[in-house]
């Protein structure tokens, strides 16, 4: 089932389709979208179940970096396609809203 | 490791608890992580409150819960202990009023019916419940004699008092439930009625061990004043005998009858322990019923359109119902003669004002609004 399309969501689509192979961790997405924690991290999840994002952890020693493995976190190839998509229908209908009286093309 | 550190390390430990168990690892080691990589203190501190206090997690077929819906479920889990205070002090009045006018045996005859209502509308009963109840029952309590009519109605008094109710019959409920649990339903039962009577005693008595030394009463007989309370004034006296009837206490500035000391003691207790009776009376029946009052299928609409007019209209009547009450408040001149055979009326004083009336209204619509309105599920 595709997720709900909030404003969120948007926000995390669109950071991850800036470069859609990048990995991002959790604090680098916080910082792209503004969100906060609260926020960021269900809707991680309702991507992640819906197919569209995937997460890996980081291959590294904790004792050779001095930190815990992080969680990185990138578009599928397909969620990249269906977040491309919703992205348009999305900016297509604010255009609208900023153009009234237009029509709406379909996509 | 700093104490923020560590407050934020538990603060996303209490956060991935909400979340479905096959994230929780996950999750838990993910925002460890973060928070080893976050530039400050406070940083981690933002992180690790923004988790703690963001909305529960739905599963994966469910829609998200929002604020809206979050704050509808605070609002029930509210105003269904507000309304039974409300109403368990309402009916109070109507006893000692109906006692006053029409004599002792109406006044027994009302608090039965009372003690029925209050049978009626006890639902399920949870410790936490009972914690609501009880700060709903100070809040009524020392807003009700904002317009001053009991002499012994200040934090002093009604703290000890809600406090000892509180603590004593979330114990019980406890206990019950523990007992109800393993099969014992009789002896539940018995422990939820004496419980709860034990509960109302002690309250009693640390609700007017104030009022007791103010007025010279010994406070060996503090174990009788509950059920003393309960009855028809002049049955004990005790204490200091004021024979001009001249009463100076508190806010009680007053002439009267010839009175003991015992009278006003008892008159007071009555009116703070009186409504919390009631909601002892809800209480053990929820304990004994264990389920929810049945909820008339008519009262029940589905659709948030039928859900607002029926809050809005039950509103409407809130209004007209916290005028009656605000009429039927206790007259501040007539309070020594009521004290004296124990049918003084409680002042609900808080709808002495404007806001008052509307916080009244408000409640009562939103209670009807959710007795409509099914449990979206549990939290």
């Amino acid at each position: 089932m595709p997720p709900r399309m909030t404003m969120p969501v948007l926000k995390v689509v669109a950071a991850l389709l800036a470069d859609p192979v990048a990995e991002r961790y959790g604090l680098q997405l916080m910082q792209a979208t503004g969100l906060p924690s609260g926020t960021l991290y269900p809707v991680l999840v309702r991507l992640e179940r819906a197919g569209w994002v995937e997460s890996r952890w980081e291959q590294s020693d904790p004792a050779a970096e001095g930190r815990p493995a992080r969680r990185y976190y990138r578009l599928t190839a397909d969620g990249a396609v269906e977040a491309r998509r919703e992205v348009a229908v999305m900016q297509q209908q604010m255009a609208q809203v900023a153009v009234p009286g237009t029509k709406a093309q379909p996509a | 490791m700093s104490v923020a550190d560590r407050l934020a390390r538990r603060l996303v430990d209490s956060a991935a608890r909400r979340w479905p168990a096959d994230l929780r690892d996950d999750l838990t080691r993910d925002w460890h992580a973060e928070l080893d990589a976050s530039r400050s203190s406070w940083h981690a501190l933002t992180f690790a409150g923004s988790l703690a206090v963001s909305p529960a997690v739905e599963e994966a077929d469910e829609e998200p819960v929002t604020w809206a819906q979050r704050g509808a479920g605070w609002a029930r889990t509210l105003s269904v202990p507000a309304a039974l205070t409300l109403l368990a002090g309402a009916l109070v009045n109507a006893a000692h009023l109906a006692q006053g006018r029409f004599g002792v045996l109406a006044g027994a005859v009302a608090l039965t019916a009372a003690a029925a209502v209050m049978v009626a509308v006890g639902g399920r009963t949870t410790v936490g419940r009972v914690v609501l109840l009880g700060a709903a029952g100070y809040a009524f309590l020392l807003a009700g004699n904002q317009v001053a009519v009991m002499p012994f109605m200040g934090w002093i008094d009604i703290g000890p008092a809600v406090l000892a109710w509180t603590v004593l019959t979330a114990a019980t409920v406890r206990v019950s439930t523990s007992l109800r649990v393993t099969g014992r339903t009789t002896l539940a039962g018995v422990a939820a009625v004496a419980g709860a009577v034990l509960a109302l005693d002690v309250a009693a008595a640390a609700g007017s061990l104030h009022a007791a030394a103010v007025l010279g009463v010994n406070a060996a007989s503090a174990p009788s004043w509950f059920p003393l309370a309960l009855l028809p004034g002049g049955i004990a006296d005790f204490g200091a005998y004021f024979a001009d009837g001249t009463a100076t206490f508190g806010h009680l500035q007053q002439t009267g009858p010839a009175f003991h000391a015992s009278a006003v003691l008892l008159g007071n207790a009555s009116a703070m322990i009186g409504p919390l009776t009631m909601c002892s009376v809800a209480v053990v029946a929820g304990l004994v019923r264990r389920g929810s009052p049945r909820i008339p299928d008519a009262m029940r609409s589905p659709d948030a359109a039928g859900k607002v007019a029926l809050g809005v209209v039950a509103g409407l009547g809130g209004l007209a119902i916290g005028e009656v009450l605000r009429r039927s408040g206790g007259a501040t001149e007539l309070t020594l003669h009521q004290l004296v055979d124990n049918s003084a009326v409680f002042g609900f004083g808080f709808l002495a004002h404007p806001a008052g009336r509307l916080a009244v209204a408000l409640l009562i619509g939103l209670l009807v609004a959710h007795l409509g309105a099914p449990v979206r599920r549990a939290t």
